[in-house]
């Protein structure tokens, strides 16, 4: 077993621990089973990283998926087992690894009943989260992709607020709609092209589909990604479960399964569907735009944290589209930076706001005011959140949404444009939000007795501070990390001359452009006649 | 010459079964044997009948014919998966204190479906299908002392199925009236015929689509799926397990048996027509379940949409859809199987959503389970039922048959929403009382339910694999080994 099936199925292990652990008093269990899940993460946590530094950057083999695991599997379905990793999916499995130990610990106290089944629904989100960042076969894909709904679905329908059970319906519903109809597209891509394995589809599709097939494609896809990431029109599901997610429910939700959407373009649509990509770009331009800007004015309205929190999840995604489907290197790098800086900062303000919640049990601004009095601490790690979201320069967030505007600029600069006023627009509902909450006079008893972060919270925010600052102050590593993988990604535009050297003089016929496939899979495709 | 070794399987739970009748009607054993008696020994004949068909599977033995009997690959693996189910169902239903006619009924029942699934021949095949129907329909009549609401199922069940059964006859007679024979393969001899006049075809399509009127009635398909509903509803839950899962295979391998012999020349026709039915059927199970609550009732309109996978696979006459199709009702009728059993732990009556409400305090065990064989029926991944549709939409899809994919792809997310909500009342809601479910504890449903959650779970690891292989050689070996008959396949969507 090769050590990305180890990571992926260690949580398992550690779930068969929980169901079969017992002990005489209720409490003392809920206390080894809390300590079980924290140590079965750590060990994974530990695993990626040890992923991570084996992973050749620089090599021969940067821009390849490594450490390969291939088995047959169902031999009559034509799926194989088949597990790697390339930079993209290297950086996500690292950022899943790192949030559910934070889950497990911003838990702690917060989760008083049916503990064991809600740390066992934690491990198992954690198995299928890695599985679907390391799973190279389309069938194998789907299954973690799709899996991944039912222990979110048990997190928010059991620990869930008021409207837990409306939300719950909604996230399962909208998201198994979508992926249904892109498992369609995956078995025609399958019996089309005679190949499951998304490695040679990425680099033998385009010659092997038709532009009318791609387009009947990137619709199946696009129905599974648009509403994972979510894109609007496709979003109301996301303010809905966050709202009533328990806190780490929020933090998994925006910090990895928005993720999978953009991971899933990452993989399937770009590199196997670039005619049609090239021609539906600018419906995803238009949807982002009005994600960016349509989200942000929403947001300012809100009177919930948590909902002001999950629009603008929708508006940064709205950049992550436009970045994706800008075609470029820098675009598509910032993209992929701000999911990653995304997962940490909007996972980082999830736990704020659980935080405040774990004390007053509200969530409603104008219970707040002047917490930054009586917590000093805290208002010090929600200024740096809120402003790493904001994007200033030095945080993470930066650097993501400056990439995104520079590539997307090349080839699009009103989009640029409009995308920047989103920049501004994100700046008004954040400081905003801080300043309602965390500023102004102390008016309500309440506040007044709120105690300063914790031991416990303390350790929750540190990784994620020095993870923000360095990816913010010195982010060449996750670049560097990135760039082959996303060049692979992007190498059917190579050929695009106004995609490759950015002439800003000459008009922008991107759409039009020839493309270079190279077909490699021709050998399978004798085998695709009926059987 | 004749051998009798291949029929023992289908002879042993026959002449078990009318042993039994003699004494029960002489009164020898009246007063002293009990259902449970009974069910012992036919427990024990099962297994030897099982390691026959094991070792008849094992050898490999080359197709051996009796006259309207044919015993090869698909009826030895029916036989096993027949008598072994019928194992779990008597381990199922000892303790719960049937009338001796009850066993006697289920048996003739399991030996009308080892006819079925071995006929080679449409008269061999009706008779076997009559034998199981009418034991059912006295099976469910039966449950008529303890539950009066069954008689009234068993009548509409009856009456219903005769219709169906009266249907199958005039469209044998139909064919016979045409060609003058019965047997399957004679009959796939004179169907081949290049030059079939049209009257001919007219005559013979319009025979064979009334053969399969009958066993869309058996599968429970729209629009003869009338029955389902009420008799699910009706019937105690021990009864439903046993008519949602044997009856369902037995009719699957036979209709494989005839789609893949003397009806595959008609197949372009039929086939539309079956794929008519499924996408009614998969549509109609899927929205009329919105509204039920009643469990079982519930649980009849799921059968309805599952059904509906199944008649799409068998509609795509290639290895891939048949061996599809044998390997997805084989695992739905595990599922309903263990479903059902794990009911019988609540209760054996019908049961409204909310009187399994907040199940999952008084047996977390029960509620977890009955979620993972609704998530599998769903088609959740990665337990049994995702793979078995996949299956199914593989082979569908290879044909480019888009219009019942979609219609099963818009079912799963809609009938996704009712299986949802009993998970969500059992998992998510309180109970209504405050003392919680009452559990009845009936039969020895948890180690069936143990076999069946596990084999949902590990499928995809251990029996999944093999078994879609090996239904594939199976439906392969049947077809006949002439050229496809579809195109060799275009890029999809390029008809346009």
């Amino acid at each position: 077993m090769g050590i990305l099936s180890m990571m992926t199925y260690l949580p398992l292990l550690g779930v068969l621990g929980i169901v079969l652990s017992g002990s005489d008093s209720r409490a003392r269990l809920d206390e080894n089973v809390k300590v079980l899940a924290l140590f079965v993460s750590l060990i994974v946590l530990a695993l990626a990283v040890y992923v991570g530094l084996q992973f050749d950057v620089s090599g021969d083999n940067a821009a390849n998926f490594q450490f390969v695991e291939q088995v047959t599997w169902f031999p009559s379905l034509g799926l194989t087992y088949h597990m790697g990793v390339d930079g993209i999916a290297l950086c996500f499995v690292l950022l899943s690894a790192l949030l559910v130990p934070l889950c497990i610990l911003a838990s702690w106290n917060s989760i008083k009943h049916r503990v064991r089944e809600y740390m066992a629904a934690f491990l198992i989100l954690e198995t299928f989260m890695i599985g679907m960042f390391c799973a190279l076969d389309l069938v194998l894909f789907y299954i973690f992709f799709e899996g991944v709904l039912i222990p979110m679905f048990l997190i928010i329908g059991i620990w869930g607020g008021y409207r837990r059970i409306y939300a719950t319906f909604k996230l399962f519903l909208y998201t198994f709609l979508g992926s249904i109809l892109m498992l369609v597209g995956l078995i025609v891509l399958y019996k089309t092209t005679g190949s499951s394995s998304i490695p040679d589809l990425m680099k033998g599709a385009p010659a092997l589909l038709s532009p009318s097939l791609q387009g009947w494609l990137w619709w199946g896809f696009f129905a599974a990604f648009a509403v994972k990431i979510p894109m609007v029109p496709f979003h109301t599901w996301l303010p809905d479960a966050h709202v009533e997610a328990p806190t780490a429910g929020s933090v998994i939700l925006a910090g990895v399964l928005l993720k999978m959407g953009g991971y899933g373009f990452l993989r399937f649509s770009l590199p196997m569907l670039p005619q049609a990509t090239l021609e539906y770009a600018h419906v995803v331009y238009a949807l982002s735009l009005v994600a960016v800007i349509y989200t942000s004015l929403i947001a300012f309205v809100q009177t919930d944290i948590k909902k002001v929190v999950a629009y603008s999840s929708v508006a940064h995604m709205g950049y992550v589209t436009a970045g994706l489907f800008a075609l470029t290197v820098p675009a598509a790098q910032g993209a992929i930076f701000q999911m990653l800086s995304h997962g940490l900062v909007s996972a980082a303000l999830f736990l704020c706001i659980g935080v405040l919640y774990d004390r007053l049990k509200t969530r409603d601004m104008d219970q707040f005011g002047g917490v930054t009095q009586v917590m000093p601490r805290f208002a010090v790690v929600f200024m740096l959140f809120i402003l790493a979201g904001v994007g200033l320069p030095g945080t993470s967030g930066f650097v993501g949404e400056f990439l995104v505007l520079i590539g997307t600029y090349i080839v699009q600069p009103w989009v640029a444009l409009a995308l920047g006023t989103g920049l501004v627009l994100g700046a008004v509902y954040s400081l905003w939000l801080y300043r309602r909450v965390m500023q102004g006079p102390m008016t309500r008893d309440a506040v007044k007795a709120l105690s300063d972060l914790s031991r416990r919270e303390q350790v929750i925010f540190a990784p994620l501070i020095v993870l923000v600052l360095w990816m913010g102050i010195f982010p060449t590593p996750v670049l560097s990390v990135l760039e082959p993988a996303v060049k692979q990604v992007l190498s059917p535009y190579a050929s695009n001359p106004s995609l490759a050297a950015p002439d800003l003089s000459a008009p922008h016929h991107a759409l039009d452009a020839p493309q270079s496939v190279s077909p490699q899979i021709n050998d399978h495709n004798e085998e695709k006649g009926p059987q | 010459m004749l051998s009798f070794l291949p029929l023992s399987p289908a002879l042993s739970p026959m002449i078990l079964a009318t042993a039994l009748l003699f004494f029960v009607g002489y009164g020898a054993v009246r007063s002293r044997a009990t259902y449970g008696s009974v069910a012992f020994l036919a427990l024990l004949a099962l297994v030897i009948v099982m390691d026959a068909a094991g070792l008849s599977f094992a050898m490999n033995l080359s197709p051996d014919r009796w006259p309207s009997l044919v015993f090869d690959g698909l009826s030895s693996a029916a036989t096993l998966a027949l008598c072994g189910m019928m194992a779990a169902f008597f381990v199922l239903t000892l303790g719960l204190g049937w009338p001796l006619e009850a066993a006697l009924l289920v048996l003739f029942a399991l030996l009308g479906m080892l006819l079925m699934v071995s006929a080679d021949s449409l008269m061999m095949f009706y008779m076997g299908l009559e034998m199981q129907s009418l034991a059912l329909y006295v099976f469910i009549a039966l449950q008529g002392r303890q539950e009066p609401p069954a008689i009234e199922a068993a009548l509409k069940y009856f009456i219903l199925g005769a219709l169906a059964s009266g249907l199958m006859l005039l469209g044998m007679s139909f064919l016979y009236g045409q060609w003058g024979v019965l047997g399957y393969g004679d009959l796939l001899a004179l169907l081949t015929n290049p030059e079939l006049s049209p009257s001919a075809l007219l005559w013979s399509t319009l025979g064979a689509g009334l053969v399969l009127v009958g066993f869309l009635f058996k599968l429970s398909l729209v629009p003869f799926h009338m029955w389902t509903p009420d008799v699910y509803q009706a019937a105690p839950s021990s009864v439903v397990a046993f008519l949602a899962s044997l009856p369902k295979v037995a009719a699957t391998v036979a209709l494989v048996r005839l789609l893949a012999g003397p009806f595959y020349p008609l197949m372009p026709d039929l086939g539309d027509l079956l794929r008519v039915v499924a996408a009614l059927s998969l549509l109609w199970g899927a929205l009329a379940g919105l509204r039920q609550s009643s469990l079982r009732r519930l649980m009849a309109y799921s059968t309805i949409a599952q059904m509906g996978f199944v008649v799409m696979a068998l509609s795509v006459p290639t290895a891939e859809g048949m061996g599809a199709a044998l390997v997805y009702v084989v695992v739905y009728a595990v599922t309903s199987l263990g479903f059902f059993a794990l009911l019988m732990r609540v209760s054996d009556a019908d049961l409204s959503l909310n009187d399994v409400a907040g199940l999952v305090k008084t047996s977390p065990v029960t509620a977890y389970w009955l979620a993972v064989f609704l998530l599998s029926l769903a088609g959740m991944p990665f337990f049994a039922g995702f793979f078995t549709k996949l299956s199914v939409f593989q082979a569908v899809l290879a044909q480019q048959y888009y219009a019942v994919v979609f219609a099963a792809a818009f079912s799963s997310v809609v009938a996704m929403y009712y299986y949802l909500r009993v998970i969500k009342v059992m998992i998510f809601d309180d109970a209504a009382t405050d003392q919680g479910v009452v559990m009845a504890n009936h039969g020895a449903s948890l180690p069936l339910a143990v076999v069946a959650v596990l084999f949902l779970c590990v499928f995809f690891i251990a029996p999944g694999p093999q078994m879609t292989t090996f239904a594939q050689k199976l439906a392969g070996d049947l077809l006949p080994q002439t050229a496809p008959p579809t195109p060799a396949m275009t890029p999809p969507f390029e008809k346009e």
